[in-house]
Parts: C-alpha cells; sequence; structure tokens
C-alpha cells in the first residue's frame, strides 16, 4: 500500500514538474512596479507633511457671535413650540381651500409651462453628461435621506389624500358648506 | 444621555421637547461647525443650521436607527449645505461671479473669522478643492472621523473616500508651498 502509495504521488510529481505550468499566467500593467513604488513614496511624504503634523493647522479658524448656541437653542424651541393649529381652523372655510388650491395649480400649471420653456433653453448649453452626473449626485442623496425616514408611506399616503380630496368629497364630510357658501358669497 | 433613550425619549409626546433639547445639547454644535465649514459665513450657516434642526425635528420620529444617530445628522447636515451652495450658484449663473469668489472673498474679510496667515491659506487651499474632496478632507483632518463614518454620510465608499482624501492633501500641500 506505501509503495502504490508513492508511485502515484511521484506520477503528480511529475505532472507538476510540467516547466510550464510554473509559469505565471498573471501580468501586471506596464510599468507597474516603478508606479507603485513612488505611489508608496507619495504616501509617505504626504502623510509625513507639515499640513498632516501640524496642530496649528488644525485649530478652528471660524467663530461665533456670542451666547450663539444658547440663542440657537432658544429659537430653534420657539419655532418648534409653535402649535401648528395657531394657523386658524378653515373646516368652515374648506370650499375656500379648495378654491385656493385650485387657484395655485393652475398658475403653477402656467408657470410651468413657461419655466420649462426656458429651463429647456438654458440646458441646452449644458454637455448632456454634465446634466446626467448632476441628477445623479443628487437624487443618490435625496434618496437616501427618504429612505432613512420610516413614516414616508404613511406622509406620502397623507399628501395623496390631501391632494386628491375633492369639493364634493370635503361636502360629504361637512353638510354645512352649502350654508358657509351662501354665507360668504353674501 | 445616550442617543438610543433620546429617540425613544423623542416617541413619547411628553418627554417629546426634553429629548430634543436633549439633541441639541449633544450634537448643535458639532453639525454647525460642519455646516459652517462648508459655507463659511456665519449669518448663511445660522439660516442652514435652523433648517436643518427643524427638518431633524419633524422626521426623528421616523429614524430607523438602522445607522448611527449622528451620521443620520451629518448627512441631513451635508445635504443641506450643499443645496444652499447650489441655489446660490444658480444665482451666479449669468455673471462671471462664482459661489466660490464668494466664499473666498467672505474668508478674507468676513465676520467672526479669526486666524492667522497660514491658517486662512488653509482654508482657501480647501475651497480649491472639488466638493467631495472638500467634504472628505473636512471631515478626516478637522474632525477626526473615521473612514467608515464618512462613507455612511455620503453615501460613498471607503476606497473612494481614501482617494479623495489622498488626492485633497496633496493639493492643499501644494498650494501651501507655492510662492
Amino acid at each position: 500500500l506505501t509503495i502504490k502509495a508513492s508511485m502515484t504521488s511521484k506520477r503528480n510529481d511529475s505532472t507538476l514538474n510540467n516547466k510550464n505550468l510554473k509559469k505565471s499566467i498573471f501580468t501586471v500593467p506596464k510599468d507597474y512596479f516603478e508606479l507603485l513604488s513612488e505611489k508608496v513614496r507619495s504616501k509617505i511624504s504626504t502623510e509625513e507633511s507639515e499640513l498632516m503634523k501640524s496642530s496649528i493647522l488644525r485649530q478652528n479658524v471660524f467663530q461665533t457671535p456670542d451666547n450663539y448656541f444658547e440663542n440657537l437653542k432658544s429659537s430653534i424651541n420657539a419655532r418648534i413650540e409653535q402649535p401648528e393649529s395657531k394657523v386658524v381652523p378653515m373646516y368652515k372655510y374648506q370650499w375656500l381651500r379648495y378654491a385656493a388650491a385650485a387657484v395655485i395649480l393652475i398658475g403653477i400649471a402656467i408657470f410651468g409651462l413657461q419655466k420649462q420653456q426656458e429651463d429647456i433653453n438654458l440646458l441646452a448649453g449644458v454637455p448632456d453628461l454634465a446634466i446626467i452626473e448632476y441628477l445623479e449626485e443628487k437624487q443618490a442623496l435625496e434618496y437616501d435621506l427618504l429612505l432613512s425616514v420610516t413614516d414616508l408611506n404613511t406622509i406620502l399616503d397623507d399628501m395623496i389624500i390631501e391632494e386628491t380630496s375633492s369639493l364634493s368629497f370635503a361636502m360629504g364630510e361637512h353638510p354645512e358648506l352649502d350654508y358657509e357658501f351662501e354665507y360668504l358669497d353674501y | 444621555l445616550e442617543d438610543h433613550q433620546i429617540i425613544e425619549n423623542f416617541k413619547d409626546p411628553s418627554t417629546k421637547n426634553k429629548a430634543f433639547n436633549a439633541l441639541l445639547e449633544k450634537y448643535q454644535q458639532r453639525i454647525y461647525w460642519h455646516i459652517r465649514k462648508i459655507i463659511i459665513d456665519h449669518d448663511d450657516t445660522d439660516d442652514v443650521i435652523q433648517e436643518v434642526l427643524i427638518k431633524i425635528y419633524k422626521n426623528l420620529s421616523g429614524f430607523r436607527e438602522a445607522s448611527q444617530l449622528y451620521t443620520w445628522l451629518y448627512r441631513i447636515a451635508t445635504n443641506e449645505a450643499l443645496t444652499f451652495l447650489k441655489r446660490k450658484q444658480k444665482k451666479f449663473a449669468y455673471s462671471l461671479e462664482d459661489v466660490n469668489n464668494e466664499l473666498e472673498n467672505k474668508l478674507s474679510s468676513g465676520s467672526y473669522i479669526n486666524g492667522d496667515e497660514i491658517q486662512l491659506k488653509l482654508q482657501k487651499a480647501i475651497l480649491t478643492l472639488p466638493e467631495k474632496q472638500r467634504l472628505v478632507f473636512n471631515m478626516k483632518y478637522f474632525d477626526d472621523l473615521k473612514y467608515q463614518e464618512i462613507s455612511d454620510i455620503l453615501g460613498t465608499s471607503v476606497g473612494g473616500l481614501k482617494a479623495n482624501f489622498h488626492l485633497a492633501v496633496k493639493k492643499i500641500q501644494d498650494y501651501l508651498t507655492e510662492d
């Protein structure tokens, strides 16, 4: 058995002894090793540079007005504590909301058409690649930001509900609207 | 207060505002300095940070804690600061002026800036960098963030960030040793 095993291994050895097999099939780009040592040198010089070692350069040159952060905190608190319901409840004048929405939508549509034409003229001067890169970059950041908000679907659903509600829908909910109509017209 | 506790307290209406104040206490300065380094001007930074903090307030209850809280905060701050600069650049679209020029002028003559010549030169050098290199350089050099953290904030690969930082350092070095 031992003899058999050693014979097999000898045969394997001789197969592997084939000189061609020892040749490396991997190659590197032209001048790779010269470039590599250059890269390493430059990296070391960067890491050991004045810039990276200097503690003075790392100091913050920017300042704020006195007590700025205290004031910032109170002004933010003032903004968030303003109850959103400070806006007078308008349910009585629900129809006004929809009228206003309609006016705004029409306005946006008209403005949008003009703006679009202007934008097209403006964009014509910009290389396509630049536009694509800009849009991709912008979208990636915004998309990621949106993804980190879990309630996104609820928010979007609410927006859709709010935006698609029609006057008749509102009337169904607030039958008193009919009366308000007459009253306000007068 | 731990971040997780802040987020939990924020979800409870009775402790919501207290939790938000704890968050402000803990992070508003870091967020401010991050924006300030991008926008340079104090008044502009003040406008942007207010919007950022309000945005954080409005969206915090939906934060899933899939990433660290401060990377999320930095991300919102970065996004808002860059959007601000882009909006500004749009206004310059038809003139030869450009946002970077304006930022450079503010460095030389703006208020609430106090540095010696070489420190200001460094800030000017940073302004010559492309956007991503500028961001990485600021976060790594001044804020000492790890590549992985910067990668979470900017959504760019660690390898790409390393290359960008290396390039930035090299360019700044050349700039600083010029004339």
